[in-house]
């Protein structure tokens, strides 16, 4: 009987949806926003800044647990946060989609980086449930320059998000040799997430929150 | 626009190395299980590749050596081990890279090696003035005997294999 009944929709039902972030252009004073694919609430405060108590507790964590991954391994070094979106937050990811939409360059001034490491925040989870699925599933591959008086040597880098987030790579100065100039800088080209067969776009969701950026 | 913005700086919150500290050994040794923490070499123990031990250098620098092979035991031997650190040889072009040397470079991981053994060459490296005797080169032939050519290319005479 109950199965019957949940069948009939209720014609008459009045919904009140929160703003979808992509449309905060529209937004009114203290509006509430969400990201519709995540469920990540934000509001318009009244002088038009966007705020989420939610995003900053996790960008928070995100970044006491990236610093403490580079004491634990002595690569101190410059943290920055790479700014990936203007919603703060990317949903949708399918796969194979460069997320950068310019290249993002970091001055170095006359000190080269000798390592570099990144940590991204990411949730891979089935849509169905909600289960956490394995982010070893998930390949990164991050392409970006080291600029030295303008003469680019480029690298990559493919590996699972586990790798990706708990490994330093160093970067080997030799194979920057042509000029004697002091200006070093890096580049990030490319960031690119590659799905396996196991991945479907209709089931699963993949969501990145933050991109840290250590240079040691 | 995607943007870099600069938010920690951690270069000057403890000294910047690459090298584990003593105190980093010894709380290592003290929170993982005995079999995880890093010992110092025993020449009784038989090592694989990628085990790894506790070495100090002839300056007193405390390091981590990783196994270069299978099935190593006895009096400790160097050209089996090489320096390890927390950093991952970066992969990518620069696999396609040799480097050329009179000693073995300390951290080859990746690269291939050319020992120099012929004198002449040794002269002409000198002549060039580089640093820690060391030429990096792209152009190259491996081979068991001296091949016949006209181009000037460097040539690896093969006299171990791993």
């Amino acid at each position: 009987m109950m199965s019957e009944m949940n069948v009939h929709k209720n014609l008459y039902g009045i919904g009140i949806s929160p703003l979808s972030i992509g449309n905060k252009g529209y937004a009114q004073p203290e509006e509430l926003m969400t990201d519709k694919n995540v469920g990540i609430f934000f509001i318009n405060t009244q002088d038009n800044k966007i705020v989420s108590a939610e995003y900053v507790a996790r960008c928070k964590q995100h970044l006491k647990a990236f610093c403490q991954r580079c004491y634990d391994d002595c690569t101190l070094g410059l943290v920055y946060k790479i700014f990936i979106n203007d919603n703060h937050v990317q949903s949708g990811i399918v796969g194979d989609d460069n997320l950068l939409t310019n290249e993002v360059p970091v001055e170095l001034g006359n000190k080269p980086a000798i390592a570099f490491r990144m940590g991204l925040d990411v949730d891979i989870f089935s849509r169905d449930d909600m289960h956490v699925l394995n982010p070893e599933d998930l390949i990164l591959n991050i392409q970006f320059s080291l600029i030295k008086n303008g003469i680019a040597k480029n690298y990559f880098i493919e590996g699972n998000l586990d790798e990706i987030n708990t490994k330093a790579y160093k970067i080997d100065m030799d194979a920057v040799t042509v000029g004697d100039g002091t200006n070093y800088v890096f580049r990030i080209n490319t960031l690119t997430f590659k799905t396996n067969s196991k991945f479907d776009p209709l089931k699963h969701a993949i969501v990145l929150y933050d991109v840290l950026l250590g240079l040691i | 626009m995607n943007k870099a913005v600069l938010l920690v700086d951690m270069r000057n919150q403890e000294q910047k190395s690459k090298y584990f500290s003593f105190n980093k050994i010894a709380s290592t040794a003290m929170i993982s299980s005995m079999t995880g923490a890093p010992c110092a070499y025993d020449p009784n123990k038989v090592y694989n590749i990628d085990d790894k031990c506790v070495y100090v250098t002839d300056e007193g620098e405390v390091i981590i050596i990783a196994c270069l092979a299978n099935n190593i035991t006895g009096n400790f031997d160097g050209r089996y081990w090489e320096e390890w650190s927390v950093f991952d040889e970066l992969k990518g072009l620069y696999t396609d890279y040799a480097v050329v040397s009179m000693e073995r470079p300390q951290l080859r991981r990746n690269k291939l090696w050319f020992k120099i053994t012929d004198k002449n060459a040794q002269e002409i490296i000198d002549s060039l003035g580089l640093n820690d005797n060391m030429i990096i080169i792209n152009n190259f032939i491996v081979s068991e005997r001296r091949p016949v050519m006209n181009l000037q290319t460097v040539w690896g005479q093969i006299t171990e294999v791993l």
